[in-house]
């Protein structure tokens, strides 16, 4: 079975490289970009697609409501499984949608775990 | 009041400075109305004697008998002037020969008038009677006199011409003596042309005097025409015989000339009087005039309307008829100015509150002056009165007098403003029941007061009443808002607007001021401006603590991410390093529930704390805190218990709600180490679900109960206990904003309890609460 593949996107250069390091170490292939625009970018390159999308919403450039936006209005992307990674607590869910999971800052390890397995599971069967 | 027109005046000038023509008006009876200096000195009369007077007290018994001078007047109404020459009475009795002209003053419509012209011929006569007397006094006299003389033989023949009577015959004496006098003398008629019997002839032939007809033309030698007068006298020997006649003529040119300027000069009164008639008669006011004797000699039409006397009606009249004033107060009759006018010659005003009764007996309200018509003399010929009727202004007066009324009933009525005046020097002039209730002062006592009595101690060393005054003055306002100082030495917010009063010249009379007291006003303004502060500086405080969270809780998390990362490459040979890092581990979780804690204080206050409602088990979540707390409260020592009486199944936010139980238990921990812990979830009443959590700790300050509940507050000190003070603040605020409330109570077996009520299923409005 292949190797489950994360896109962590997130301004904050020290959380972007230990997150990394942290889903390495547990089996995960990582991608990083450091903003949405970044991240467009980048999935509209690659041939493959990450099995789930870790969003963080507060970003210079682009910020990940944008980027949200963006990714529905391309149908390559809309299907990308994707959960939020906040710091802060003001989460708009009207402009997030109700499904869209949110893992807040600091990380429950364990958790945020589970919900990438269940994410990009799901992500599969749906394919 | 008018004068006499500079035209009238100049007549009157010329007129009575004629001394060699008596001149003088008569009115339609004949009866004298002027008198001029000439008419004094020719007949002796002086003016008073004679106005008023009939002209037939100049004329003889004998022409009396003829009824002369009725004749005369008749005679010169219907051909427009009449000449007489004949003997004519002095004052003193004496005759004296005149020669009389008598011009009808036409006036339109009325009866005439006359101007009679009279010279006195005496001395003319006075010569006649010398040469029948005496021819030898004649010839001394003859060539001496100023008029020119001819005398003839009783043959018609020229004997004597003397130098006057050369230049106007163009004959030399030495060349007319013995020709024929109709050769030397030719007269014809003025205006036929026609050929003058000679009078010489009559007198040769009749041995009478003979005058010479009017309109008498002498042709002189070289062709001259002289207008003469004259009249021709016999010669008579001792024996009476007529030896020859004398001729005495003048070129009477100048005469003519001082006829026709006399005639200019009538035709100039004439239009004066009608302009001043057309000027009287037109004005808007009435006009009424007197002569001498206060008896009217016009009336306007304005007059005739407020009097009700037409004008023919009221001539002759005493003015006191036609006039009928009284004193409106007394309704006496009032002094007629006219008496006085006369009498001292001066312009006297109407006492105020004078009526008018009309002849039809209306009365009315006049304002009027009377001045007097003075003659060259300074004497008062009559009077004049001009008046009109002040009704209307009355009215008007009436119409203001009662709005000032009204004005001054609403101003005394008004409470809310202090409303008075000022005189211009900034004394109170009068005081409202607003000014009385605002600034304390009865009116007894504050009028006439200066009005920096107002004003503080700091304004008044400013000098803010005097420039208060002045800006008035100078800008027609002045208005501001400050402190003002009441009769009892407290001070007032002031709104303050003063007005200058100013009479229709422009005159400052005074000042308006009104003043409302905006304390009250001003209090809530600054109230709001304070809790408005308040509520900003809140907002600022909690906005630095949302993005203070934010930020700390970045690096937190790289911060706890890291340690794990190391703790999973660690192995059992580490065991001393892995101590450390778990000690590292729990300070990096308890650096995360503080910032935790500081973002839920700041969604609280910023009204962003949402309820995610769902139904469950108040006892789940109560054992499912009892676990996780279970490790800390046994660090402490806390025995930590719970009991739930039957199931407590509500709507609520879970995590809020555990939220609620962690915060209390924590605090128990914190505040009662060492004593057990317990906790009770049940429903003693339909739809209230209560927990209540129980500690054997000091219990909680009688002073603090009510206030622990606040933000940051804490019943102990910063330094014996840790935490933010944030977590039954938190606690309150998740419990109201599910419609319950939170209490706290200490026991009287020592410690102290905490008590949540809440609602089984919160009201719509508590589901997203506000601050």
């Amino acid at each position: 079975m292949r190797r489950k593949s994360v896109f962590i996107v997130d301004d904050d250069l020290d959380i972007r490289e230990i997150l990394a390091e942290t889903l390495s170490e547990r089996g995960f292939d990582v991608a990083t970009a450091a903003n949405g625009a970044e991240a467009l970018r980048t999935l509209r390159m690659v041939r493959v697609h990450p099995s789930v999308i870790l969003l963080d919403l507060m970003m210079p450039i682009m910020d990940g409501y944008t980027f949200l936006e963006q990714r529905h209005l391309d149908p390559a992307l809309r299907l990308i499984p994707l959960a939020i990674i906040t710091a802060g607590h003001d989460v708009d869910r009207r402009r997030l949608g109700a499904a869209l999971p949110v893992v807040p800052k600091p990380f429950d390890v364990p958790l945020l775990v589970g919900l990438i397995h269940s994410l990009s599971t799901e992500g599969s069967d749906s394919r | 009041m008018r004068d006499a027109s500079p035209a009238e005046q100049r007549f009157d000038l010329l007129v009575g400075s004629i001394k060699d023509y008596a001149i003088f008006l008569l009115d339609s009876g004949g009866h004298i109305v002027t008198w001029n200096a000439g008419a004094r000195l020719i007949k002796g009369y002086e003016p008073e004697e004679v106005i008023g007077k009939h002209i037939s007290i100049f004329y003889t018994p004998e022409d009396l008998a003829r009824q002369k001078p009725q004749a005369l007047l008749k005679a010169a109404s219907t051909d427009g002037r009449v000449e007489d020459i004949g003997w004519r009475v002095r004052k003193d009795g004496g005759r004296f020969w005149a020669d009389v002209v008598i011009t009808c003053i036409p006036d339109h419509g009325r009866e005439n008038g006359f101007i009679k012209v009279t010279r006195d011929l005496t001395l003319q006569k006075q010569a006649e009677e010398r040469l029948r007397a005496s021819e030898e006094s004649l010839v001394a006299t003859l060539y001496s006199i100023g008029d020119g003389v001819l005398a003839c033989d009783e043959h018609a023949r020229v004997t004597r011409i003397n130098p006057v009577a050369e230049r106007l015959t163009g004959w030399r004496e030495r060349e007319a003596v013995g020709r024929p006098l109709t050769e030397v003398f030719p007269i014809i008629n003025e205006e036929t042309r026609a050929e003058v019997p000679n009078p010489v002839t009559r007198v040769l032939a009749e041995g009478a005097i003979v005058g010479l007809g009017n309109h008498t033309l002498l042709v002189s030698r070289d062709g001259t025409e002289h207008p003469i007068a004259d009249s021709g006298a016999p010669i008579r020997d001792a024996e009476g015989t007529t030896r020859g006649a004398v001729l005495v003529f003048r070129d009477v040119t100048q005469e003519r000339q001082a006829a026709e300027t006399l005639r200019q000069t009538q035709e100039a009164v004439r239009r004066s009087e009608e302009s001043l008639r057309a000027t009287l008669y037109s004005i808007g006011d009435g006009v009424l005039s007197t002569d001498e004797n206060a008896r009217v000699t016009r009336v306007n039409p304005v007059a005739e309307r407020l009097t009700g006397w037409p004008e023919k009606d009221a001539l002759g009249r005493p003015i006191e008829e036609v006039f009928d004033i009284f004193n409106e107060e007394t309704r006496a009759k009032a002094v007629n100015p006219i008496g006085r006018v006369l009498a001292e010659g001066v312009v006297v005003g109407l006492a105020n509150h004078t009526g008018l009764r009309s002849r039809e007996g209306v009365e009315r309200p006049i304002a009027d002056s009377g001045a007097p018509i003075l003659d060259s003399d300074g004497k008062a010929r009559g009077a004049v009165l001009v008046f009109r009727d002040v009704s209307a202004e009355r009215a008007a007066e009436e119409a203001l007098r009662q709005s000032e009324e009204r004005l001054r009933l609403m101003i005394a009525s008004v409470r809310d403003y202090a409303i008075y005046r000022l005189d211009p020097t900034g004394r109170v002039a009068s005081w409202n029941p607003g000014a009385e209730r605002i600034k304390g002062y009865r009116q007894e006592e504050i009028v006439g007061r200066p009005f920096s009595l107002f004003f503080t101690p700091e304004d008044l060393a400013r000098e803010r009443p005097a420039r208060e005054l002045e800006t008035a003055t100078k800008e027609g306002r002045f208005e501001e808002e400050g402190w003002r100082v009441r009769k009892d030495g407290s001070r007032f917010w002031a709104s303050v607007v003063v007005t200058p009063i100013c009479e229709a010249s422009g005159r400052l009379v005074g000042f308006v001021k009104v003043t409302r007291d905006l304390t009250e006003r001003r209090r809530s303004d600054e109230e709001r401006l304070r809790l408005a502060q308040a509520r900003e500086a809140v907002r600022l405080r909690d906005e630095f603590l949302s993005i203070a969270s934010h930020e700390l809780k970045t690096p937190l998390t790289a911060l706890q991410l890291q340690l794990l990362n190391i703790h999973d490459h660690l192995g059992p040979e580490n065991e001393g390093l892995s101590r450390n890092l778990d000690r590292a581990r729990r300070l990096a979780d308890r650096l995360g529930q503080l910032v935790e804690a500081l973002l839920d204080v700041s969604r609280l206050t910023t009204g962003r704390l949402k309820l995610n409602l769902e139904s469950f088990d108040l006892g789940d979540a109560g054992r499912e805190v009892i676990e996780r707390l279970g490790e800390s409260a046994r660090m402490v020592g806390c025995e930590l218990s719970l009991q739930v009486v039957g199931a407590v199944q509500g709507r609520w936010d879970r995590l809020r709600i555990e939220q609620v139980l962690t915060n209390l238990i924590s605090n128990a921990i914190k505040y009662a180490a060492g004593s057990p812990i317990r906790v009770s979830l049940a429903m003693p009443e339909p739809n209230v679900a209560v927990i209540e959590v129980y500690d054997g700790g000091p219990g909680i300050p009688e002073a603090q109960l009510t206030r622990i509940f606040e933000r940051f507050e804490r019943a102990a000190s910063a330094r014996h206990y840790g935490g933010l003070g944030l977590g039954l603040y938190v606690a309150r605020q998740i419990a109201e904003a599910h419609g319950g409330s939170i209490g706290a109570r200490n026991l009287p077996s020592g410690g102290a309890c905490f008590t949540v009520r809440l609602p089984l299923d919160p009201p719509p409005a508590q589901a997203s609460q506000s601050p």
